[in-house]
């Protein structure tokens, strides 16, 4: 087990991280990321299969993750729905379409055909790996040096003070659930096209809710969920260790070691000290004509 | 309603008490729901250019098409109303329970272990053991979220995953597998239990069992404990308005714990109606999923118990039928599309509110709703 | 000359209900219009429309001679608008520079260039008096101060019209006064201010005219120094009378006054683990109202926490000899009875039913349940009962709580907690916030009748009008200590000299 396990297996947890806080900072609730992210993973695959390139079949994913995004923005700042039921419906449909759609289109219930997976390097590594890295620092730069970020901010905080400065919130709430989708969507790229090299049906099997998870551990910030992002894949990375060691497969015991991720992340989550403080306005519909 | 500035902010109120409001109209809402999903499930089928009339002909065949169909959808539906309630009672103290998968499957576990043993009363017993193994994987969010904070979502999605991966990758494949399974693993399963704790068949010619009727008779008493007793008023209270229950004296906390509990029994009853009437083992393979169709059918019913019953046998005629979509051609994982169609709109309730106030109201006039919507209990 | 602002013919509707009907009004450069009128009366909807968050349905916005688009903040900005909310508008946990220039923030090579936004915002100030923290977190300055920061930030952006909505409900009468010092000064040098207050006596003090709307219409407009305060309060109510001299003179209770409540060097914290209250000492008899006066902040708040068992604290608090309960359960036993500062989270669960809610608190005994079952027809005649009994509109039993108007949830709190049992000890704070004359005039009532029936009631209020119309004695808080106990009739001077925690003039 090595950083570069950590480097391989970061990269989906990172960028749905990321999706997650753009979106909650911005005030807008994001329990969709899991069907994002699905969504962007098995678009990613198709995309590479049929297109011959994994490039495309990136940009595939972010594009479908954006879309799917765009269902959960219509419902929540359009028709002002409860945001956590928008996510959690829009996770069912995932859910539902993807595997129907890996039926009709590859006639096949459990993985899709090989996809033309993203080139590695010499250290095994593909760029998203690297993506991994950098994108929290320009993330967090952006957050806080440029006008949008401090606008993003203010939107999560205090809608109302921001727009009776001109600022249009429900555009830029809009905005930021949009490239959620699109960030998450590359993240479940990062799973189809980046690892595995195909599409599983069970993808991305939790893993929109633990970088939810990274994203409350990281109180919200970039750097923060990023660095709850790496840790978790460190942690997922060890299992697998200890699971081969401990020859686990043969004993009927892998299902302990798959769990252990999953614990670790609610341990985590339970001895968080201190309330953790979301966005004022996270998950309250904005009603431009409210009081 | 008029839409008059609303005398306090909304943020105030609990988000999920405001989808709830009974004043909203939740059956009218649900209605359009799923009338909404089938239309356009009904178009998508005739995008793909498959026959769509044929395709709805086979499904309703095969969920009310004799009695071997009319009870597939009764015992689907009688697992699919209780993970629906189990889902509802969490609303109404104001958490999302989204772990009524993990809760069944260690019901269902529970219900496969105890059903092995020589009792006196074997069949009460797992189902009582299954209920309080979904009462414990309940009570852990609940205590997560009342002592630390922990966002009831994101835990009890985590402990899903626990849950298949400890019952279905460990115990059921090592310490708990039938003896003999050697390599064939993944079909084997559980010791079957003994024929004492099988829920007894009620229907010549079908599976329907004794499950059906009991799932009916936990609705009513669910409806009777939420609406008629003060017990249930408190746990309504604690979702409509947390700080003025507490501030009222009302505990909250301990509220909280009680009705996930209760979630988790519910849930863990469903798993063990599985196992007990269909199963009679914990299979190698299962896949259920009627934890999360619970959700759904918790959300489409509107919250309230009788909307529940009717939203989960709905939604298990569904899966009752999905098999024979198949002979058109359509792979039944359609019927989870329909599901989530349903979900999706029955989440946007304002998109509707503009056509109900019309409906409503005589033809031809502005809205007659009532001044002020009244609450039905 | 043109006047600066101009709002002509405004009309604007809420689904059946007009705010503002038909309402012209203008003001010229230089000019401190006042702006009068009770809560409902439409004046923060007109406001909403002349920046631009509202679009009218009828009517238009004018500002120095050009016409501006509806339902545009952006546009009504940009001509010189700016607007100071009641309930501020800055986000806690950004900067003050950060707040100022938030929409229009300095840029260079596509960052924002803060050190250039952190000078301009600091000149700002200075050179309109204001003394403003640039760097300070906002959510950390005292409410005066976060005023002021307000103030800059429509400065900043070139305000010409400056409008206040409410601006002295949160100050003590020492930085009252210093606000309509400022607001002269901005006059004076070319700006135009309007100013909304329902405080009669501070807006013929600080205003040129005076325009007053009463139920979404004008129904007077004046100069200040041809207008009497009575002259205001008949157009403002519609009646001859003085709304902060109606309330009749309180009389003295015929019970032999013995002590209640008995607090001591009480001590507790804030929910951000400052300190609240350092050692507060009272004493409250039965029959007596005492008035709890002080700036937002000091104390009063968790005050009421800490009688009601909704806050921990150390020292001595006893009632009746008995000493006082530490969950709201044990003190509602106790005889304590809450009308909490924030009804719609505290007091009301509003997707229930008003039935529902008269049961809340109450709801495992007769008449609201028998055993362990709900009693829906005992429910039912009780909330009639009630219903009746405080006029509440509309009288519906399965009303919606949450749709009720303000006034209606508070006659709703104060019948639920006044009206039922006997209370000993009723804790209520800021009870008439937001609610019309008449809604006010009844919760006084039921107040005055609680005391008379022997029970002891603390009355927490930011309005020195209503604590001198209602109580019997008002302890004055400052910085979690009282610092004095003054009567009704105390001067305004020296309450506000208590109430920022320096003695009294003694003559």
């Amino acid at each position: 087990m090595s950083l570069n396990a950590i480097l391989d297996f970061a990269p989906p947890l990172v960028f749905a991280a990321l999706g997650g806080v753009l979106s909650e900072r911005a005030g807008v609730v994001n329990i969709g990321l899991e069907g994002m992210m699905r969504f962007g993973a098995f678009a990613a695959a198709a995309g590479a299969i049929f297109s011959g390139s994994p490039w495309i079949g990136l940009w595939c994913g972010a594009l479908a993750g954006a879309a799917a995004a765009g269902a959960h923005a219509l419902l929540s700042l359009r028709f002002r729905a409860d945001q956590v039921v928008s996510g959690v419906a829009l996770n069912l449909v995932a859910l539902g379409l993807v595997t129907y759609l890996l039926q009709s289109v590859f006639g096949s219930s459990g993985v899709s055909p090989p996809a033309p997976s993203l080139p590695r390097d010499r250290f095994g590594h593909t760029a998203l790996s690297y993506a991994a890295l950098i994108a929290p620092l320009i993330f967090a730069f952006w957050l806080s040096r440029t006008a949008a970020g401090l606008r993003v901010r203010a939107v999560g905080e205090h809608p109302r003070a921001a727009a009776t400065l001109g600022v249009r919130v429900l555009r830029l709430r809009a905005f930021c659930v949009l490239g959620s989708g699109a960030l998450a969507g590359i993240g479940g790229a990062a799973l189809s096209i980046g690892i595995l090299g195909q599409f599983d049906a069970r993808m991305p099997a939790g893993q929109g809710f633990m970088a939810l998870a990274a994203v409350v551990f990281g109180k919200w910030t970039p750097l923060g969920a990023a660095g709850a992002a790496f840790f978790f894949a460190a942690a997922d990375a060890l299992q697998r260790q200890l699971s081969f060691s401990f020859h686990a497969a043969d004993l009927r015991l892998d299902g302990i070691f798959l769990a252990l991720p999953y614990a670790l992340t609610l341990l985590v989550l339970a001895l968080s000290i201190g309330k953790t403080k979301a966005p004022a306005a996270d998950g309250v519909p904005y009603d431009p004509e409210g009081r | 309603m008029p839409d008059a500035p609303p005398a306090g902010p909304d943020a105030a109120m609990s988000v999920r008490a405001r989808l709830f409001s009974p004043a909203r109209d939740p059956l009218w809402g649900a209605a359009f729901a799923v009338f909404t999903s089938l239309a356009v499930s009904f178009i998508a089928i005739a995008a793909t250019g498959r026959n769509p009339a044929l395709g709805f002909a086979y499904l309703a065949d095969g969920a009310f098409g004799g009695a071997g169909p009319l009870g597939e959808t009764a015992i689907k539906g009688a697992v699919l109303l209780l993970t629906g309630l189990s889902v509802s009672v969490a609303f109404t103290v104001g958490l999302f329970n989204i772990g009524a998968e993990g809760q069944l499957i260690w019901g269902a576990l529970a219900a496969a272990v105890v059903g092995r043993f020589d009792l006196p009363l074997v069949l009460p017993c797992a189902l009582l053991a299954a209920a309080a193994a979904g009462a414990l994987w309940g009570l852990i969010p609940a205590l997560l979220k009342v002592r630390r904070g922990v966002h009831e979502v994101i835990s009890t999605i985590l402990l899903n995953w626990i849950a298949i991966h400890l019952v279905h990758g460990w115990l059921v494949a090592g310490p708990l597998a039938a003896a003999g399974s050697g390599a064939s693993v993944s079909v084997a399963g559980t010791e079957p239990i003994r024929a004492a704790a099988f829920l007894p068949r009620l229907l010549q010619g079908s599976r329907l069992d004794l499950g059906f009727p009991l799932a009916l008779c936990i609705a009513f008493a669910v409806w009777y404990l939420l609406t008629r007793t003060h017990r249930g008023f408190e746990w309504r209270a604690t979702g409509a308005g947390l700080e003025a229950a507490e501030a009222s004296g009302i505990p909250a906390s301990r509220r909280v714990c009680e009705a996930m509990a209760l979630s988790g029994a519910l849930s863990g009853l469903a798993g063990a109606l599985l196992i007990l009437g269909t199963e009679h083992k914990y299979p190698g393979v299962f896949r259920t999923g009627y934890g999360f169709d619970g959700i759904a059918v918790a959300l489409v019913g509107g919250g309230t118990a009788a909307g529940t019953v009717f939203a989960g046998l709905f939604f298990g005629a569904i899966r009752a039928g999905a098999t024979r979509l198949q002979l058109v051609g359509i792979h039944p994982s359609f019927a989870e599309l329909i599901q989530g169609l349903a979900v999706l709109l029955v989440a946007a309730p304002r998109m509707f509110a503009p056509l109900l106030r019309r409906l409503r109201g005589a033809p031809g006039t502005a809205a007659a709703a009532p001044p002020v919507p009244t609450v039905q209990a | 000359m043109t006047a600066a602002l101009s709002l002509v013919g405004i009309r604007k509707r809420f689904g059946a209900l007009t705010a503002v009907d038909g309402v012209s009004l203008s003001v010229a450069p230089g000019e401190v219009l006042a702006l009068v009128g009770e809560n409902g009366a439409g004046k923060s909807t007109l406001i909403s429309v002349a920046c631009g968050l509202y679009k009218a349905d009828e009517g238009k916005v004018v500002a120095f001679g050009r016409e501006l688009p509806a339902g545009d903040a952006r546009s009504a900005i940009d001509a010189g608008i700016g607007v100071v909310y009641q309930h501020f508008m800055l986000v806690g946990p950004l900067t003050v520079w950060e707040n100022v220039v938030l929409g229009r923030e300095p840029r260079r090579f596509g960052l924002i260039d803060a050190a250039r936004a952190r000078r301009e915002v600091a000149r700002t100030a200075v050179e309109f008096g204001l003394s403003v923290e640039v760097d300070a977190q906002v959510s950390s300055l005292n409410v005066a101060a976060q005023q002021r920061v307000e103030i800059v930030k429509q400065l900043w952006r070139g305000a010409r019209v400056l409008i206040l909505d409410e601006p002295t409900a949160v100050l003590a009468p020492r930085e009252a006064d210093e606000l309509v010092r400022t607001v002269r000064a901005l006059a004076a040098g070319g700006r135009s201010v309007i100013f909304i207050s329902h405080k009669l006596r501070e807006v013929l003090a600080v205003a040129d005219r005076v325009a007053v709307l009463r139920r979404g219409r004008l129904t007077r407009e004046s100069a200040c120094a041809e207008t009497s305060a009575g002259q205001l309060a008949e157009a403002v109510t519609g009646a001859a009378e003085r709304p902060a001299a109606s309330a009749p003179r309180r009389q003295s209770p015929l019970l032999p006054a013995s002590s209640l409540l008995r607090c001591s060097d009480i001590q507790c914290n804030r929910s951000n683990g400052r300190p609240a209250l350092r050692g507060l000492s009272f004493r409250l008899t039965r029959g007596e109202i005492l008035g709890i006066a002080g700036v937002d902040g000091n104390g009063q708040s968790e005050l009421a926490e800490v009688l009601t068992g909704l806050r921990s604290f150390t020292g001595t608090a006893s009632l009746d000899g008995v000493p006082l309960g530490s969950t709201p359960a044990a003190v509602r036993a106790h005889g304590v009875v809450h009308l909490p500062e924030d009804r719609h989270r505290r007091a009301l669960c509003l997707p229930l039913s008003v039935e529902e809610n008269f049961a809340l608190g109450r709801q495992r005994a007769p008449p609201f349940a028998r055993g362990l079952r709900i009693d829906k027809s005992g429910r039912r005649a009780r909330a009639e009962d009630l219903i009746e009994a405080f006029d509440l509109r509309p009288p519906l039993p399965l009303a919606r709580a949450g749709d009720l108007s303000g006034g209606n949830q508070q006659k709703l709190v104060a019948a639920r907690e006044l009206a039922q049992g006997n209370p000993k000890l009723v804790v209520a704070v800021q009870p008439t916030r937001g609610l019309d004359l008449g809604a006010t005039r009844r919760v006084h009532e039921a107040l005055r009748n609680t005391a008379r029936q022997g029970a002891g009631v603390l009355l927490v209020s930011l309005d020195l009008d209503e604590l001198r119309a209602v109580c019997d004695r008002i302890a004055v808080l400052y910085e979690g200590r009282v610092t004095g106990i003054a009567s009704p009739e105390t001067s305004d001077e020296d309450l506000g000299r208590l109430m920022l925690g320096q003695e009294p003039a003694r003559a």
